[in-house]
C-alpha cells in the first residue's frame, strides 16, 4: 500500500511538472539578456528582468492590458445580465411558445461560433463600429450557453414560493427579479462571469478581424504583435507573453473552484 | 376581481419583456450574420465590389477543385484521431489517480493540469513555437545537452513533426478540461457501488473498467461531441505556432500546409490574403459546418451503438 501510494504521487508529480514546465520556461526566459538565451540552457532565472520590463513598457503594452480589461468587464456584465433575465423568464414563468423558444436556444448552442463571422464583420462595418471595441462587447448579448446555464440554475435553486409570496406582498415583476432572484444567483453569476471574462480575455480571431489600430489592440493581439515590435529583443517579447498570461493565472488561483464547479455542473447532471 | 386580472395580465407581459433583449440581439447579431454569410457564400463577393450571385459555384470549386480545403479538413481529422483517444484515456487515468484515496493534495494536481486550459490560445501557440524552435528552442538545446541528438532538429519545418507538435499542444491544453469533467463525474458516482464491488472481490482494474468507465458514458458523450465541434474549428494555436514569433517569418498553414485548418483557411481567404474573397471564405465556413454536423451525428450514433453492445 505504501509503495503504491509512493508511485501514484510520483506519477502525478511528474505529470504536474510536465504541465507546468512550459509556464516555468516562459517566466525564466523573460529574465534573460536576449543574447544570453542561446548560450546555455536557461533553467535558472537570470538578472535582466527589470531591463526587459522597461523595454516592454515603452511599447503600448499597458494600453493593451487596459483595453482587454475593460472590454472583458463590459462583455461579462452584458453576458451575465442578459442571461440572468432570460433564464429567469424561462425558469419561472409559463408563457406561450416557451418550450419552442427554449429549444431553439439549445439548438443554437450546436452552431459553431465562426459560422457568421464574415457577415458579422461586414455588419459592424455598416454600423461604423469597426475599429472600436463595440463588436467585441456586443457579442456577449446573446450567449446561448449563458441562458441555458442560468435557466438550469434558477429552476433548481430559486424557490417558487419565495417569488409567489413577494408577488402577494405587491412586489412588481422587475422588483422580484432584482430584489429576490438576483441575490439567489450569486454563485451562478460568479461562475458564468468567470467563464465570460475568460472567453473575452482570451479572444483572438474576432479582435483580429475587427481592429487594426495598435492603440485599440486587446492583449492577445498585443502579445502576438510583440514579436514584430521587438524583432531582435527575444527575451523582452517573452516577458510580454509572461505578463499577458499572469492575470489569468491569478484569476484562476482565486476563482478556480467556482469556475470548475460551473464548467462541470451543467453537463454532468445530464 | 380587478386586482386579480391585473396581476395575471402583468404576469403575461413580463416574461416576453425579459426574453426580448436576448432574442432581439440574437436576430441582429447572430442569426442575420449566419444567414447573410450563407448568401455571401453563393456570390463572388470580394473587396473590389464584385457581388454577383453565382449559385453553388464556390461550393463546387471548394469540394471538387480545391485541394487546400480537403487538406485542411484532413489535417484536423488527423489531429483529432490522435489526440481525442489520448485525451479520453489519459483524462480518465489522471482523474482516477487524483481521486484515489492515496492522494492528499488533490487541488494542487487538479490546478496544475488545468492551468493550461485557462491560458490564451495565442500564448499556447507562442510558447510551443519557442519550445520547439529550431535554433534557440529549449527542446533542441536540452536534447543536445543530454547527447540524445547530434544535430538540431527542425521540428516546425517538416510535415510530420509539425503535426506532432500541434497534437501535443492541443493535448497539453485540453487534458485539464477532460480531467475536470471526469473528476466531477467520478465524484458523483455512488461510493456504495464501489464498496459492494470490493466486497465481491473485484480488483481495482475491474472496478475501473467495469464500473467507472461505463458510468462515465454520458460525460464521454458530452466531451467527445463538444471536442469534435471545437476540434474542427481549431485555429488560433496552429496559427500562432507559425506566426514567426521565433523564426521571424510567418508561414500560412505550416510546412506544406500540414497544419492548415478549415477556419484558418476561412480567415486567410476572407481577411488576410490580397483578394479578400468573402464569398469563398463564407463557403469554407458553411462547408466546415456541414462536416461538423456530419461528424457530430456520426459521433453520437457511434457512442450510442457502443453502449447497446454491452
Amino acid at each position: 500500500m505504501r509503495a503504491k501510494k509512493f508511485f501514484t504521487v510520483l506519477l502525478l508529480s511528474l505529470i504536474a511538472i510536465a504541465f507546468l514546465f512550459p509556464f516555468y520556461m516562459m517566466i525564466v526566459m523573460g529574465t534573460y539578456y536576449s543574447e544570453d538565451l542561446f548560450k546555455q540552457l536557461p533553467i535558472l532565472p537570470s538578472g535582466y528582468l527589470l531591463e526587459n520590463l522597461k523595454t516592454i513598457m515603452s511599447a503600448s503594452f499597458l494600453r493593451n492590458y487596459w483595453n482587454s480589461f475593460y472590454v472583458a468587464v463590459l462583455f461579462t456584465l452584458v453576458t451575465v445580465g442578459v442571461a440572468s433575465i432570460t433564464g429567469f423568464a424561462f425558469a419561472k414563468y409559463e408563457f406561450k411558445g416557451k418550450n419552442a423558444l427554449y429549444g431553439f436556444i439549445l439548438l443554437t448552442m450546436m452552431i459553431p461560433g465562426h459560422l457568421g463571422l464574415i457577415a458579422y464583420v461586414m455588419e459592424m462595418k455598416w454600423f461604423h463600429l469597426n475599429n472600436t471595441h463595440a463588436p467585441l462587447i456586443l457579442a456577449g448579448l446573446n450567449n446561448a450557453f449563458g441562458v441555458f446555464f442560468m435557466t438550469q440554475f434558477i429552476r433548481s435553486s430559486v424557490p417558487t414560493e419565495v417569488i409567489e409570496s413577494a408577488r402577494i406582498d405587491g412586489s412588481s415583476e422587475p422588483g422580484i427579479l432584482t430584489r429576490i432572484v438576483i441575490p439567489f444567483l450569486m454563485p451562478a453569476i460568479s461562475t458564468l462571469g468567470l467563464i465570460s471574462f475568460l472567453g473575452s480575455w482570451n479572444g483572438y480571431l474576432l479582435p483580429l478581424v475587427t481592429i487594426n489600430k495598435p492603440e485599440l489592440y486587446t492583449l492577445p493581439l498585443g502579445i502576438a504583435n510583440l514579436s514584430t515590435v521587438f524583432r531582435t529583443n527575444y527575451s523582452a517579447s517573452i516577458l510580454g507573453l509572461t505578463l499577458g498570461t499572469l492575470p489569468l493565472i491569478i484569476l484562476f488561483l482565486f476563482g478556480s473552484k467556482t469556475l470548475v464547479r460551473g464548467l462541470t455542473g451543467g453537463a454532468v447532471k445530464g | 376581481m380587478m386586482q386579480k386580472s391585473n396581476g395575471i395580465s402583468s404576469k403575461n407581459k413580463w416574461p416576453y419583456l425579459f426574453i426580448t433583449p436576448y432574442f432581439l440581439s440574437y436576430a441582429v447579431l447572430s442569426l442575420f450574420p449566419i444567414l447573410f454569410t450563407l448568401y455571401i457564400s453563393l456570390t463572388d463577393w470580394d473587396l473590389y465590389g464584385n457581388r454577383n450571385f453565382i449559385g453553388l459555384g464556390n461550393y463546387t470549386q471548394l469540394f471538387f477543385h480545391d485541394a487546400f480545403f480537403w487538406k485542411s479538413l484532413l489535417n484536423v481529422i488527423i489531429f483529432m484521431a490522435v489526440y481525442l483517444p489520448a485525451l479520453v484515456l489519459m483524462g480518465m487515468l489522471v482523474a482516477s489517480l487524483i481521486e484515489s484515496k492515496l492522494i492528499r493534495r488533490k487541488t494542487f494536481f487538479r490546478l496544475s493540469v488545468f492551468s493550461a486550459y485557462m491560458t490564451t490560445p495565442v500564448a499556447v501557440g507562442i510558447i510551443f513555437s519557442l519550445l520547439f524552435d529550431w535554433q534557440g528552442g529549449f527542446f533542441n538545446n536540452m536534447l543536445m545537452e543530454l547527447g540524445l541528438i547530434q544535430e538540431k532538429i527542425n521540428w516546425l519545418g517538416s510535415v510530420s513533426s509539425s503535426r506532432w507538435v500541434v497534437i501535443l499542444m492541443v493535448f497539453w491544453k485540453n487534458l485539464g478540461y477532460f480531467v475536470m469533467f471526469y473528476t466531477a463525474g467520478m465524484a458523483s458516482i455512488d461510493t456504495s457501488i464501489y464498496e459492494a464491488a470490493v466486497i465481491d472481490g473485484a480488483s481495482s482494474k475491474d472496478v475501473f473498467t467495469r464500473i467507472t468507465i461505463p458510468l462515465l458514458k454520458p460525460i464521454n458523450l458530452f466531451l467527445i461531441i463538444t471536442s469534435i465541434i471545437s476540434g474542427l474549428q481549431l485555429v488560433e494555436e496552429p496559427m500562432l505556432l507559425f506566426s514567426g514569433w521565433s523564426s521571424g517569418s510567418s508561414m500560412v498553414g505550416g510546412p506544406d500546409g500540414s497544419t492548415f485548418t478549415p477556419i484558418w483557411y476561412m480567415f486567410d481567404a476572407s481577411f488576410n490574403g490580397s483578394a479578400f474573397k468573402y464569398g469563398k471564405g463564407a463557403a469554407i465556413a458553411y462547408g466546415t459546418f456541414l462536416f461538423i454536423a456530419l461528424f457530430s451525428v456520426v459521433g453520437m450514433k457511434w457512442i450510442n451503438r457502443d453502449g447497446e453492445d454491452k
